[in-house]
């Protein structure tokens, strides 16, 4: 990815490969505004969910043509006997116990996803984060080998010049509040996958730490030698991985020279920063944000078998267009 | 009418606790802990949440679920949702 707005990067690799995104929220005016511009941009081939006649009451209100996009209402829909099935077999529960489930919008949509009646979900406002996750790893389920789905953000810092052309990705700001070694070194590898499949990056991971190669000792310290060590082990070729590193040790190749001895692929250049957890993920995100005018964009789920976003509350029509380009992205690539 | 309703609320809401948990009806008690005692994950929350609105046709958001800790917390929870509709 060169300097081109992260947006449009994933709105334009998005139209190379139509893909069928379920849209839990379909009665909301932003989302139907933006299920009309992915099917006319070509971004996505949109499916709403919800109360059909409310849907094109709403679309009629705000004058937005519904025109080729599919609406599915659960209750009514001819899938719902095939959809109790299939997850009275994923929870081992009677049928009839699993359509009264099955019903509720974020359980149908994510079944579309799981029988592959659509490619990807985008969830809506109407839910919380926590109630998506949970609805999607019971469903789609969390990707072999993966201990926790995570999320990450990518930061577009005007004026720097490390990282990928002035980008960087920060992981896990959104979701895991306090990941252990394991998972730390799962949300490493797994943020790698995602920028080197979605983006095109060669990953670059500073596992992150107060403390650079042993300069200080501490427990929260060893866990960060002890993801990095996990990391180095289970990652696929083509990622590099370092730790534990100070952020500038990280970022800034002058500083790196004098605080590493030896080599190291990612020291002073990393692309990918890993937070120890979330307190020091979110305030990075945000106080990168606020003092650079930094873009950030996210969070983006991954983790997962099949592709998942999250919306914000507060998104805004151009926001869900995003997401919705970036799960289709997600798809082409074969990457939950 | 109201009444029978309302009497019926406990006796409905541990029947679906009983199922989407997996144990005896007359294993629950009003001070059985859905996290400590029912081990509860947020599948099974999710799980829950959708068959109590659908049994008693109401919305219950996840922010307001969460703080009802036990069986007696839902149950009487349900009740006031249902006496407020």
């Amino acid at each position: 990815m060169e300097k081109e707005d992260v947006l449009d990067f994933f709105l334009n690799e998005a139209k190379k490969e139509i893909k069928r995104i379920v849209l839990l929220d379909g009665e909301d005016e932003r989302v139907i505004q933006a299920s009309h511009l992915a099917l006319s941009d070509n971004i996505a081939q949109p499916i709403l969910i919800g109360k059909k006649e409310r849907i094109m009451d709403k679309a009629k209100q705000i004058g937005v043509d519904l025109n080729g996009i599919e609406i599915v209402e659960p209750i009514a829909s001819n899938r719902l006997s095939y959809y109790s099935k299939l997850y009275s077999g994923i929870r081992g529960i009677s049928s009839l116990l699993a359509e009264k489930i099955v019903k509720k919008p974020l359980i149908f949509g994510a079944l579309m996803v799981q029988a592959g009646d659509a490619d990807g979900i985008v969830g809506g406002a109407i839910y919380t984060s926590a109630e998506f996750i949970a609805a999607i790893q019971l469903v789609i389920g969390v990707r072999k080998g993966v201990s926790v789905p995570s999320s990450f953000f990518i930061m577009d810092i005007p004026g720097f010049k490390g990282g990928e052309n002035g980008k960087l990705i920060y992981a896990d700001a959104a979701f895991n509040p306090d990941p252990n070694s394991e998972e730390l070194a799962d949300i490493a590898i797994m943020t790698a996958l995602s920028a080197k499949m979605l983006l095109g990056w060669h990953p670059r991971v500073a596992m992150l730490s107060f403390s650079t190669k042993g300069s200080a000792a501490h427990p929260k310290v060893d866990k960060v030698i002890r993801a990095t060590e996990i990391a180095k082990s289970k990652a696929p070729p083509g990622i590099d991985i370092d730790g534990e590193l100070q952020a500038d040790a990280a970022l800034v190749s002058e500083v790196a020279k004098k605080k590493i001895k030896g080599e190291s692929a990612v020291a002073g250049k990393a692309n990918i920063l890993i937070f120890p957890d979330l307190d020091s993920a979110n305030i990075a995100y945000k106080l990168t944000q606020w003092t650079t005018n930094a873009g950030a964009y996210g969070p983006i789920l991954q983790g997962f078998n099949k592709p998942a976003s999250d919306l914000s509350r507060g998104a805004t029509v151009k926001d869900i267009l995003g997401v919705i380009a970036i799960c289709a992205v997600k798809s082409q690539k074969n990457i939950g | 009418m109201f009444d029978d309703v309302m009497n019926q609320v406990e006796e409905r809401v541990k029947e679906i606790v009983s199922q989407v948990f997996n144990v005896k009806r007359e294993d629950l008690r009003d001070d059985t802990n859905f996290v400590l005692d029912l081990h509860a994950k947020s599948a099974d929350i999710v799980e829950l949440l959708a068959l109590l609105e659908d049994e008693f046709k109401i919305e219950i958001p996840l922010a307001e679920a969460i703080r009802n800790k036990t069986v007696g917390d839902a149950w009487k929870y349900i009740e006031r949702k249902i006496s407020s509709k």
